[in-house]
C-alpha cells in the first residue's frame, strides 16, 4: 500500500534513526511511504491554539499538500512518525471539520493554495499498524522473535488525548503492548505510560523533566524493564536526559530509550535499518 | 544615429493616472514605476540604485484600484497602471549580528543562536507571496527550521535583499540576513572545496610561472601580436 | 503565423525565420575575424571612433589628449564647492584610510587594509548611495581566473593583452592573471557560492576573447554574489560606512600630499571634512554620462566622480578614448532599454542573428568587435529590427542554449535573465531576445603602479592617493575581457588595501588645504574655459522635460 508520509522537524533534526527505523520497517511490511513533495512545519505548540485561526496555518498548509498529492497514493491518508505532529495535524483537522466559518476564513486567507476540502485523514504510523496491517500480520513478518525481553512502552501524551483524536484508550492503551507481544517480547506494566514528559519544558525548566520522568521510569525499574518504546523524538529525548538528570535519585540506573520502529526492525531482522549502538543493545539483550 | 529610445518618441502618447504617496500625476503609459516617478519629477536618492533589478533598492508597494490587495514590486522593472496608488520601502531597520565565519558551524543551532526569531514563523507564507524574485521563500526557512542548510542556500540564492518580505512578516523575522549567512555557511563548509585551484596557488607560490611571465612582460606588441594569433583556443 | 504575445507584432515575421534558420546554424560555425577585417570593422562602425564624439582635453595632465565629449564637458568643469565656505580647521573624521565608494574594489580595499593592520574604526569608506550600490552588483557572466590544468596565467595574460589591442600596462596584466587563484581562493574560505560540480570543481566556460574557459560564475548573479559578501563582512568587521554621503573634492596638505576629502550629505545638505593618510579612490565608471546618447548597464551613481576629482590633483589618465560598448544590451521591451544582457548567453550557445534569421559575427568575439558588428548590421547593413520606440536591434538566439545544453539550463543558469525577461511577457527559453549594444564599462581612467598608487603625468605617485577598479586605467587597455572587471577590482582593491595600509604606518599629514580647487578655478579662465558647468556629477537627472523648465530652488 501507498501513504503519504509527513516526516515534521524534529525527525529531521534529531531523530534520523527513527525515520531509518520506520521507513525500512515500513517496506518491510509492503508499506510505500511517500515523503510530501513540499511541507512546512507543522506548528507545534502554536499550532494547539484553538482560538487563532492564524495559527491553524500551518497545520493545514501541510494538509493540503496531502490533498494536491493524492493521487500519488490513491489514498487521503496522511501518515506520520513524530506524536506532537499527529497531534497538531488531527486536532487542526478536526476542528476545523467542526467549524466551517473558521475553514472557509483560512482558504481565504491561503489565497495562493487551492481549498483545504476537510477530507484528509490523519494517523500515526502506529495506529496505521494497528488499522491497516493488523498484529497478525506483523507476527508473520518476525525472524527473530525477542525471546522475552522485557519492553516497557511509554505513549506520552500526545497519541492519547483528547479524545476527540486519540488513537486508543487514554486511561489504559493496550496498541504497544500488543505490538510488543506480537514480536515475541514481554510488556512491562508501565503505570504512568500516559503521563507527560515534561515537552518542551526540557529547554526552560529542566525540573520539570526531571521530576516527570523520574516518576516515569522509577516503576519500570522495579518492574526490570529491559527497554522503554516511544513513539515521539521529543519523548525519546527527554526520558533519556531525564534519566540523567535524575540520576542520583534512580542511583545511577537507567534504561536504554529506543523507538517502537526500530524494535520492529531488530524483531524482523533488518540489521541494516539500525543504528550500530542500538543493535548492540538488542544483541547484548538476546544473549 | 540616434540610439536612445524613449517611450515621449511613440505618438500621441497615451497618459495615465498614478498616486505618488497619495498625490495625482499624470505620466506616459508604459513607463517604469521609477522613470513615472522622475518624470514627475522626483530627483531620487533613496529608492533607486542600479535600475535593472539586482540590488533591491527600490521596494515599492501599491494597490490597484478597487483592489483591496497589496501588491509589491520593484519600481524599475515594473510598469505603471492606471490608478496605481504607491510607495517605496527604501530602508529596512534591521541590524545584522556581527559574526566572524571562521567560527561557526554550519547547522540549525547557529542560526538559532544569531536568529532565534526563525521559530516564530508561522507559515503563513506572506513572505513568499510578496518577493519581487520568486523566492520560495517560507520553504527556505521551513528548510533552515529542519537543519538543512543546502537546499536553504538554493532556494535563497536569487534573493536580492529587498527587504519586503521582513517588513511584512508578522514574526518580524529578516529573511535576508538570515539567508546570507545561512549561503556562507553552504559555500564555506558544506560545497566541496576545489583542488585544482590550491594546486594552481602552489605552483605559482612556488614560480612555476615566473621565468615565462617576466620575459612576456618585457616582451612588448609585436611579440604580443604574434602570440595572440597563435592562441590555441578550447573547444566549447 | 505564430504568435509571440511578449513582442509587437511587426517583429512576428523575423522571430519566424529565426526559428527556420536554428536547426541549420545549430550546426554552423561563423568564421573568426581576420586582424585586418578587424581593424576595418572597428575603425568603420566603433563609436569610439566616430570624431564627431571626441574632442582634445583643454586642461589639466591629459590636455590634449582626445576624450569622449561627455568625458570633456565634465573634466572642463568648476568644482561644486567653494573654498570660501569650507572650514578646514574643524575636521569631521579623522582616519588612516578613506576609501570613496561603495562596490567591489571599495569592499576588497577596505577589508585588506584591514586584514592588514588598520582596525576598522581608522577606516572610512564612503559612499553616494547604499554599501554595494555599485556596478559590481550588476555584473552577471563571470569571474575571470586560470585554475584549470590546461589552462595557465600565460595564456591569460595572453588573452587580456591581446582583447586590450596590446595597449594595456604589462606589469598590470601580470598581476591581475597571477593573482586571479588566490581571489578565487580567498571567496572560497568566506562562502561564496560558485558554480561547482558534484566533486568541488568550478564549472568555468568561455567568455567573449578567452582561449580557455575560466569563467567562474554564480549563476547570472555572479556579482551579485561577490558584492554581497564582501558587504557581510564589511558589516561583520564593522568597518565604518557613511551612506548618500558623495566626496565631492579630495583634500591636500602642505607638502603637496593628497590628504581626505570633502564629503557631502545628499539628505542633510552638510559637508564633512575629512583627514586621511590614505585615500582611496574607487568609485567606478561612467556609464550615466550617455556617452553618444547611447543606453546604458550602469547603476545610476556611475558618473565617474574620482575620474574628476583625481585629475585636479594631478592624476593622468590613460585609454580615456576607449569606451566599451557591451554587444548585447536590451533593445526591447522598452522599459528595460540598454540593461545588461549578459555574455555568457553567448558563453553559453546563443548566436548573434540578423532580421532575415542569418549570422553574422562569430558571438564570442572581443566586446569592441561584436559591437561593432551590431552597429553595422543594424545601421550599415540596415538586417536589424526596428522597435516601436525607433530603437534597432538584432536577435540573440536563447533558445540555442535549451537545445544544446538541455532544457532547463536557463532556468538554472540564467535565472536573472529569464526572470527580467518574464516579467515583461517574454520566454526567453522559447523566444530569442532583441539586443543592441549598450554604454558599459570605462576601459581607461586614472593611471595607477603595480601598488595601486595614481600617478601624475611624469609617471610618479600622487602621495597619499591610491585608486582600483573600474575608475582606474591601464589594467585592461582599450578593450577589457568579460570576466576580468570583476576580477581586476578583486585584485587591485585588495592590492590599493595593503599597500594604503603600509603607507599610513610611516604617514603624516600636513596643515589641510583646498589651494589645489582655487588653482584649478585660476588654470580654467588661463584655458579660456567658459562654462557654467559643475564637476563632479554626483547623480544624473532624468527628471521630466515639463518639470525641470519649472523647477527652481527656493530658500525656506
Amino acid at each position: 500500500m501507498k501513504v503519504l508520509y509527513f516526516p515534521g522537524c524534529s525527525l529531521k533534526n534529531y531523530a534520523p534513526a527513527y525515520e531509518k527505523s520506520a521507513l525500512h520497517v515500513a517496506k518491510k511490511l509492503g508499506i510505500e511511504l511517500i515523503e510530501l513533495k513540499r511541507w512546512n512545519c507543522c506548528g507545534v505548540v502554536y499550532g494547539l491554539a484553538s482560538d487563532s485561526v492564524f495559527h491553524q496555518i500551518a497545520a493545514v498548509r501541510n494538509l493540503i499538500r496531502a490533498q494536491e498529492q493524492i493521487h500519488e497514493s490513491g489514498n487521503e491518508k496522511l501518515v506520520t512518525l513524530c506524536s506532537m505532529c499527529y497531534q497538531v495535524l488531527a486536532s487542526a483537522n478536526h476542528r476545523l471539520s467542526k467549524d466551517p466559518a473558521a475553514l472557509e476564513t483560512l482558504n481565504k486567507f491561503m489565497d495562493e493554495e487551492e481549498d483545504y476540502l476537510g477530507t484528509i485523514e490523519v494517523m500515526h504510523f502506529v495506529q496505521l499498524l494497528r488499522d491497516y496491517i493488523g498484529f497478525e500480520k506483523i507476527k508473520e513478518y518476525v525472524e527473530r522473535p525477542l525471546k522475552d525481553i522485557r519492553v516497557a512502552p511509554y505513549y506520552g501524551c500526545m497519541l492519547v488525548r483528547p479524545k476527540e483524536v486519540a488513537i486508543d484508550d487514554p486511561e489504559e492503551p493496550s496498541i504497544l503492548e500488543t505490538l510488543i507481544e506480537s514480536l515475541g517480547g514481554v510488556p512491562v506494566e508501565s503505570p504512568f505510560r500516559t503521563e507527560c514528559c515534561g515537552s518542551y519544558n526540557v529547554v526552560v525548566n529542566k525540573d520539570v523533566v526531571k521530576t516527570r520522568v523520574f516518576r516515569i521510569v522509577r516503576p519500570l525499574l522495579r518492574n526490570s524493564a529491559d527497554l522503554i518504546i516511544t513513539v515521539c523524538p521529543l519523548c525519546a529525548f527527554n526520558l533519556d536526559y531525564g534519566m540523567k538528570l535524575a540520576s542520583r535519585d534512580l542511583h545511577g540506573r537507567k534504561i536504554p530509550v529506543i523507538y517502537f520502529t526500530e524494535l520492529m526492525a531488530y524483531a524482523f531482522g533488518l540489521d541494516n535499518a539500525l543504528e550500530k549502538e542500538t543493535l548492540n543493545i538488542f544483541n547484548n539483550l538476546m544473549k | 544615429m540616434t540610439v536612445q529610445a524613449t517611450v515621449e518618441k511613440v505618438p500621441k502618447l497615451k497618459m495615465v493616472r498614478i498616486y505618488i504617496m497619495g498625490r495625482e500625476y499624470l505620466v506616459p503609459e508604459g513607463l517604469t514605476i521609477l522613470k513615472a516617478m522622475e518624470y514627475a519629477g522626483y530627483r531620487m536618492i533613496r529608492g533607486v540604485g542600479c535600475r535593472a533589478g539586482f540590488c533591491g533598492a527600490c521596494s515599492t508597494v501599491y494597490r490597484l484600484k478597487d483592489d483591496y490587495r497589496l501588491y509589491t514590486a520593484l519600481a524599475c522593472q515594473t510598469t505603471v497602471q492606471d490608478g496605481m496608488y504607491l510607495v517605496q520601502l527604501p530602508f529596512v531597520p534591521a541590524k545584522k549580528p556581527r559574526y566572524d565565519i571562521e567560527k561557526l558551524k554550519p547547522d540549525f543551532s547557529t542560526i538559532l543562536m544569531h536568529f532565534p526569531e526563525v521559530t516564530r514563523c508561522v507559515q503563513c507564507n506572506t513572505c513568499t507571496k510578496v518577493c519581487p524574485q520568486e523566492v520560495e521563500v517560507m520553504d527556505a526557512i521551513q528548510a533552515i527550521l529542519r537543519g538543512d542548510i543546502e537546499t536553504a542556500a538554493h532556494l535563497t540564492f536569487d534573493c536580492i535583499a529587498c527587504g519586503i518580505c521582513s517588513m511584512r512578516c508578522p514574526a518580524e523575522i529578516v529573511h535576508y540576513h538570515v539567508f546570507q549567512m545561512v549561503r556562507r555557511l553552504y559555500g564555506k563548509y558544506i560545497a566541496k572545496k576545489s583542488k585544482h585551484l590550491e594546486e594552481r596557488i602552489k605552483e605559482i607560490e612556488e614560480g612555476k610561472f615566473r621565468e615565462e611571465m617576466d620575459r612576456l612582460v618585457r616582451a612588448g606588441p609585436e611579440e604580443w601580436k604574434k602570440l595572440y594569433a597563435q592562441r590555441e583556443i578550447e573547444p566549447d | 503565423m505564430s504568435e509571440y504575445p511578449g513582442y509587437p507584432e511587426e517583429f512576428w515575421e523575423s522571430i519566424e525565420k529565426v526559428e527556420a534558420t536554428r536547426e541549420r546554424r545549430l550546426k554552423e560555425v561563423f568564421k573568426r575575424i581576420t586582424p585586418e577585417e578587424k581593424e576595418e570593422l572597428l575603425r568603420k562602425w566603433h563609436p569610439d571612433y566616430r570624431p564627431e564624439g571626441k574632442r582634445p582635453l583643454r586642461i589639466g595632465p591629459n590636455k590634449g589628449d582626445s576624450v569622449p565629449n561627455e568625458v570633456a564637458d565634465l573634466l572642463e568643469s568648476h568644482a561644486l564647492i567653494d573654498p570660501k565656505e569650507i572650514d578646514l580647521s574643524d575636521i569631521d573624521y579623522d582616519v588612516d584610510v578613506l576609501i570613496i565608494g561603495g562596490g567591489g574594489a571599495a569592499a576588497s580595499a577596505a577589508l585588506w587594509a584591514h586584514y592588514s593592520g588598520v582596525k576598522a574604526e581608522n577606516i572610512l569608506m564612503t559612499t553616494k548611495l547604499r554599501l554595494g550600490d555599485a556596478n559590481t552588483k550588476m555584473a552577471q557572466g563571470g569571474i575571470q581566473a586560470a585554475d584549470r590544468p590546461e589552462d595557465s596565467p600565460i595564456i591569460h595574460f595572453i588573452d587580456v593583452i591581446g582583447g586590450g589591442h596590446y595597449a594595456n600596462k604589462p606589469e598590470l596584466v601580470r598581476i591581475l592573471v597571477e593573482e586571479a587563484p588566490l581571489i578565487i581562493k580567498w571567496h572560497e574560505e568566506l562562502g561564496l557560492m560558485y558554480d561547482k560540480d558534484a566533486e568541488g570543481n568550478f564549472i568555468e566556460i568561455h567568455g567573449g576573447g578567452t582561449s580557455k574557459k575560466r569563467m567562474h560564475a554564480a549563476k547570472d548573479y555572479t556579482g551579485l554574489e561577490i558584492m554581497r559578501v564582501l558587504m557581510d563582512e564589511i558589516l561583520n568587521k564593522e568597518i565604518p560606512v557613511l551612506e548618500f554621503t558623495p566626496a565631492v573634492e579630495l583634500l591636500m596638505d602642505d607638502r603637496g600630499q593628497v590628504a581626505g576629502a570633502i564629503l557631502y550629505n545628499l539628505e542633510t545638505k552638510q559637508y564633512y571634512v575629512v583627514r586621511a593618510k590614505a585615500t582611496v579612490l574607487a568609485t567606478g565608471g561612467f556609464g550615466r554620462l550617455h556617452i553618444q546618447g547611447f543606453p546604458t548597464t550602469n547603476h545610476y551613481g556611475a558618473t565617474m566622480d574620482g575620474v574628476v576629482m583625481a585629475y585636479r590633483v594631478g592624476a593622468h589618465l590613460r585609454d580615456m578614448d576607449a569606451t566599451q560598448y557591451h554587444p548585447t544590451g536590451a533593445a526591447y521591451p522598452e522599459q528595460i532599454v540598454g540593461q545588461l544582457v549578459t555574455e555568457k548567453v553567448r558563453g553559453l550557445g546563443a548566436q548573434l542573428v540578423n532580421v532575415d534569421g542569418d549570422q553574422f559575427i562569430y558571438p564570442l568575439e572581443p566586446r569592441d568587435v561584436v559591437s561593432s558588428a551590431i552597429i553595422r548590421e543594424c545601421y550599415g547593413r540596415n538586417k536589424g529590427i526596428i522597435t516601436p520606440t525607433g530603437m534597432r536591434g538584432v536577435w540573440l538566439d536563447s533558445p540555442m542554449i535549451e537545445i544544446i545544453h538541455g532544457e532547463g539550463t536557463i532556468k538554472r543558469y540564467l535565472a536573472a535573465m529569464y526572470r527580467q525577461f518574464k516579467r515583461f511577457n517574454i520566454d526567453i527559453t522559447k523566444e530569442p531576445i532583441l539586443v543592441f549594444p549598450t554604454l558599459h564599462y570605462m576601459n581607461g581612467g586614472v593611471e595607477i603602479n603595480t601598488h595601486a598608487q595614481a600617478l601624475n603625468a611624469k609617471g610618479e605617485p600622487i602621495p597619499g592617493l591610491f585608486a582600483c577598479g573600474e575608475v582606474t586605467g591601464g589594467v585592461h587597455g582599450k578593450n577589457r575581457l568579460m570576466g576580468n572587471s570583476l576580477l581586476d577590482i578583486n585584485v587591485f582593491g585588495r592590492r590599493a588595501g595593503i599597500y594604503a595600509a603600509e603607507h599610513v604606518k610611516h604617514a603624516s599629514v600636513g596643515k589641510l588645504t583646498l589651494k589645489h580647487i582655487i588653482k584649478w578655478e585660476e588654470l580654467l579662465k588661463k584655458e579660456g574655459i567658459v562654462t557654467d558647468r559643475r564637476a563632479p556629477m554626483i547623480l544624473p537627472d532624468y527628471r521630466g522635460e515639463r518639470v525641470l523648465s519649472r523647477a527652481i530652488e527656493i530658500r525656506f
